[in-house]
């Protein structure tokens, strides 16, 4: 029986790999005709009204490994792309995430609707409105989902970071988006001790989204409204289970089991995971202490009987 | 009264064995310390003395005055001019402008602040150095990260590449063939333009530092005419040698040596290069320098005229029409003029459109201090005083550069990744650049009347005197470019392609002609000698090929493949000079340098080169402890694994392993100035007989096949017309 299950799946592997092989080859020469000019990584041009650098370039690379690898460039742009040089009102195209994001089963984990609506109550789009939009984060280009999928929580803390820094190091985008310049985020972020292990080891979202979204919060709030206060993460009930190790807490309960996903959970450091050997070796070192502390009193009381002898 | 000291039980006593040993050894250490500058110049041959200028003159409060109306003339008239351009009476606007040009506050409110600072300190004279560390012992320096920081200004001075002119420590772009990255790691050894010997000037800086020449331009039965040459020209010291002192542990710089410091070459706007010619003292050959009043008191931060005073001599070339400093060669024993030119790549405001926008040199190159970034980038062996400090286009254009939003910026802007500004935006050198130097054969010059290396091919063409080639900032020990085409394949091996190889069937054909002419030989000897640069790799046994092939597989290929690559214009450089063939190796033999005046004056290679290694710091590079100090290093990074200590002259004064040689790759220069506004075209590259062979570039016979019949090149070219 095993074995009819390992050769039947087998078989379904082998017959299927190189069906789904050839697809994307096809995929990947129908976008050769694009990407021959635009996997140049400057191309770019510089905005004549703002100076700042709009890139056209697409990192084939970054976009075979991302989450749209298997589409074909005009799947989402206009066929009439395929002309060189291009027609001048192909400039305006409008495209959407959610005009594919919206009634497909297998995306409804993702909670796109959701995301929508969070959207519009944060504060890009309460400041912005239509002027800012997911492509002003996500490059749908390179899109990973990351958070989901990583092995690696200090990886996805820099992608993510990296999302909002593009905006927020680079003030002449942000001054051509909201017409203000914001201070400097060491200098806001200031009041935060050891700022920049901070950034290393927690998302910007993390404590300046509101947790109370299905999927990846998306309501960024304003400054005022952000986490400032330390014992909200730093605590029992640390609100990082909520956003960046939401995730991530749920594979390793399933990994390590009940005792460090029940026991120890709510116990001393931050992070969802609580290092199973650093548990084990606390409890050891108490186990041996306690074992230490009765022996001295146990050989001290034999003692001080035989002295009284 | 006599008083009796009985050392002895005292030193019987532990304390008192203890303090004699320190005595002993501070002692010691002291008539060390004491006797260790005479040691040194025995030694080396390098020689300090007391240097005194007779350009620095007392002046009187009258001659003060007239020279500080002179030098502020043209600013006042200026200035004076502007003010009464409504009047219309000529004579009436003559009558104001004098007038106005009299006023203190005309002659106070100047640009050369020193001339009132002067005045106030009551300074007549210019005594070099010690008058400007009267104010300026200490300045501050901005540092790249924003600090400022208070320094001795001297000390500043003398630890910068200018002084120093090399360096004992990492901050090289230069790798060996041992795939070591020069002084990175383990002990440092000095290197820099002090020790390097190159083809160009066909010596270095010991055996070249100031020389007067005999030459005869009116023929050889006239009286001889003193002409001065060497590397000192272009030093900031005053003395007898370079620096050298910098390359021992410690360098202690003697005092006479830091007054002969010429601050004015680089701070003075009314420096007269007519004072930098060679003088004989007592002691021996030395630069003279401008130290009038007249240059003290028009010192400002340097412009681009201090820096082209020694700088357009690599860039333009001294035969430059627009080299200004070299109108001025002496007022006597006038500087020999260089016929062929490094780089030929000319920062004026003729050739460069960075120089016709008022740009200056520092606007790009912004120092910290004395220390003047040179860019991260460079293929020479070169000390750098900021070498991490970016000199580089993008700091200004961004990686968008072109901005006019036409289709064709874009696209232009697209290949920003792939090829640097300089390949499009140098479309060619100056045609007195020069590729091959023969040393070994020189030609009378009859002008000049002297015997001059012959330059048998000199081009600022693409593909000629220009190569292109993938670089990643980096260098081998022999100038060759570093880098890789981005697919990262084993095609692309300039090493054993593009830089053994000259196959221009245009200047081959001038080549020839030019050897048959001046040497006199005829077209099979020609045929013979070209093949030696026409392939220099044929100068190679083949066990030395594939010793090559060795260490470009286990060393270069990975050096090549480090950072990001781009496609760079290179100035390439042959030279046929002498070798000392104890010490060669895969990738070429030590060479030799000439001494000047016997050079020029006898046309006899041979002996001039002896002369210039019979040198005490040429022979001492033979022995312990040289050897063991540098030496060794210095070979391993040249791709041999010890330096053979067997002088090339026996001890019966004959030569001896002593071959004449180009070097087996041809050198590659990088080129950055001289920028023009409209660069190279598509067609220019992407046509099949375009100036870059990209099948050696790397790319594969398809992607060949498309680079240079791109479908889309005809709407970029018939829009353009």
């Amino acid at each position: 029986m095993k074995f009819l299950i390992t050769a039947l799946s087998l078989f379904i592997l082998v017959s299927v790999k190189p069906a789904a092989k050839q697809n994307s080859l096809s995929t990947k020469d129908e976008n050769q005709n694009c990407l021959r000019c635009h996997s140049m990584a400057t191309l770019s041009y510089r905005d004549t009204t703002t100076g700042i650098i709009k890139s056209l370039a697409v990192s084939p690379k970054e976009f075979y490994n991302s989450n749209h690898k298997d589409l074909a460039c005009i799947d989402c742009h206009s066929k009439d792309f395929q002309t060189f040089p291009h027609n001048a009102k192909l400039k305006n195209e409008n495209l959407y995430c959610l005009n594919c994001h919206k009634d497909e089963p297998k995306f409804k984990q993702f909670h796109f609707q959701s995301i929508e609506k969070e959207f519009k109550q944060s504060v890009h789009y309460k400041k912005l409105g239509n002027k800012f939009t997911c492509f002003d984060c996500h490059d749908p280009h390179s899109f990973e989902i990351h958070a989901r999928v990583s092995k690696d929580i200090k990886e996805t803390v820099l992608y993510d970071n990296m999302i909002c820094l593009n905006c927020h190091e680079n003030n002449s985008k942000i001054k051509y988006l909201s017409g203000v310049i914001l201070p400097s985020l060491t200098t806001s972020h200031s009041w935060l001790p050891h700022m920049d292990l901070h950034w290393k080891s927690v998302r910007c979202i993390d404590c300046h989204t509101s947790p109370n979204a299905p999927g990846v919060s998306h309501i960024i709030l304003p400054k005022d409204k952000a986490v400032k206060n330390c014992v909200e993460c730093h605590s029992r009930n640390s609100l990082l289970l909520q956003t960046l190790y939401k995730f991530e807490s749920k594979q390793s309960r399933n990994k390590e089991g009940f005792l460090n996903a029940v026991i120890l959970n709510n116990s001393y450091v931050i992070g969802a995971t609580r290092n199973y050997y650093l548990n084990l070796l606390s409890f050891i070192i108490f186990g041996l202490t306690l074992i230490a502390l009765s022996v001295h009193g146990i050989l001290r009381t034999i003692a001080k009987k035989r002295k009284l002898k | 009264m006599k008083m009796k000291i009985n050392l002895k039980p005292f030193l019987k006593k532990w304390y008192g064995k203890i303090t004699a040993v320190i005595v002993g050894l501070a002692l010691i250490l002291f008539v060390g310390m004491m006797a260790m500058p005479s040691f040194f110049e025995w030694y080396t041959g390098v020689k300090n003395a007391p240097l005194t200028y007779n350009s620095s003159k007392k002046l009187t409060d009258e001659q003060f005055e007239e020279t500080a109306r002179k030098i502020t003339y043209n600013e006042r008239l200026e200035k004076a001019e502007e003010i009464t351009k409504d009047e219309k009476n000529d004579f009436t606007r003559s009558v104001k402008i004098q007038m106005l040009m009299n006023t203190p506050s005309f002659m106070r409110d100047t640009k050369f602040k020193h001339i009132e600072y002067f005045r106030k300190a009551g300074i007549k004279q210019y005594k070099g150095p010690e008058t400007c560390l009267e104010c300026h012992k200490t300045m501050k320096v901005h540092e790249a990260d924003g600090s400022i920081k208070k320094v001795n200004t001297l000390s500043d001075v003398i630890n910068s590449v200018h002084f120093e002119f090399q360096r004992m420590a990492p901050g090289f772009s230069t790798y060996g063939f041992n795939g070591k990255q020069v002084n990175a790691k383990g002990r440092p050894i000095p290197v820099g333009k002090i020790d390097r010997a190159c083809g160009i000037p066909g010596s270095f800086s010991w055996t070249g530092w100031a020389v007067l020449v005999k030459t005869y331009p009116n023929g050889k039965d006239k009286p001889a005419v003193m002409r001065s040459e060497g590397c000192g020209q272009c030093h900031i010291g005053g003395s007898y040698d370079p620096a050298t002192e910098k390359m021992m542990p410690g360098g202690v710089i003697p005092a006479e040596t830091k007054e002969g410091i010429d601050c004015l070459i680089c701070h003075s706007q009314n420096y007269d290069m007519n004072y930098k010619y060679v003088i004989k003292d007592k002691v021996g050959y030395r630069w003279n320098q401008d130290r009038t009043m007249e240059a003290a008191m028009s010192v400002t931060i340097p412009t681009n005229k201090n820096c082209l005073n020694c700088h357009q001599h690599n860039m333009g070339g001294d035969v430059y029409q627009y080299n200004v400093a070299a109108k001025s060669l002496g007022y006597k024993n006038q500087r020999i003029i260089h016929g062929g030119s490094k780089r030929g790549n000319p920062f004026s405001s003729e050739d460069d459109v960075h120089a016709a926008a008022g740009l200056q040199c520092l606007d790009c190159h912004v120092p910290e201090g004395h220390k003047i970034p040179r860019g991260v980038k460079g293929t020479d062996l070169v000390a750098n005083d900021l070498p991490n400090r970016k000199v580089d286009c993008e700091n200004c254009h961004t990686s968008a550069p072109h901005t006019k939003n036409k289709l064709e910026d874009v696209i232009l802007n697209g290949h920003v990744n792939r090829i640097a500004c300089e390949t499009c935006h140098i479309p060619s050198l100056q045609s007195s650049s020069v590729v091959l130097r023969d040393w070994v054969h020189p030609t009378w010059d009859k002008e000049d009347g002297m015997y001059v290396p012959t330059d048998i091919l000199r081009s600022g063409k693409p593909d000629v005197g220009i190569t292109y080639l993938w670089f990643n900032g980096n260098g081998t020990f022999l100038a060759n470019a570093m880098g890789n085409n981005p697919n990262h394949t084993d095609k692309y091996n300039p090493l054993m392609n593009q830089l053994v190889t000259l196959n221009d069937p245009e200047a081959l054909k001038e080549v020839k002609q030019n050897i048959m002419s001046d040497f006199g030989m005829t077209s099979q000897q020609a045929d013979n000698y070209m093949k030696t640069f026409t392939n220099t790799l044929s100068q190679l046994s083949p066990k030395m090929i594939e010793k090559r092939k060795e260490v470009i597989k286990t060393f270069i290929v990975k050096l090549e493949n480090m950072g990001q690559s781009k496609i760079y214009p290179f100035k390439l450089f042959n030279a046929y000079m002498y070798e000392d063939m104890s010490n060669q190796g895969p990738f070429g033999a030590m060479i030799l340098p000439f001494d000047y005046p016997t050079y020029y004056e006898t046309g006899n290679s041979l002996a001039s080169m002896k002369k210039a290694i019979e040198n005490p710091i040429v022979k001492r590079m033979y022995q312990f402890p040289f050897k063991e100090y540098m030496m060794d290093d210095f070979m391993h990074y040249f791709g041999v694994s010890t330096w053979s200590d067997v002088y090339p002259i026996d001890s019966k004064g004959n030569l001896r392993n002593i071959e004449p040689h180009w070097m087996r790759q041809y050198g590659t220069l990088m080129i950055n100035h001289g920028i023009k506004k409209d660069g190279l075209s598509c067609e220019n590259c992407h046509s099949p007989n375009g100036i870059l062979d990209f099948a050696k570039l790397g790319y594969s016979p398809q992607r060949v096949k498309d680079l240079t019949h791109l479908k889309d090149l005809k709407y970029f070219t018939s829009n353009k017309k």
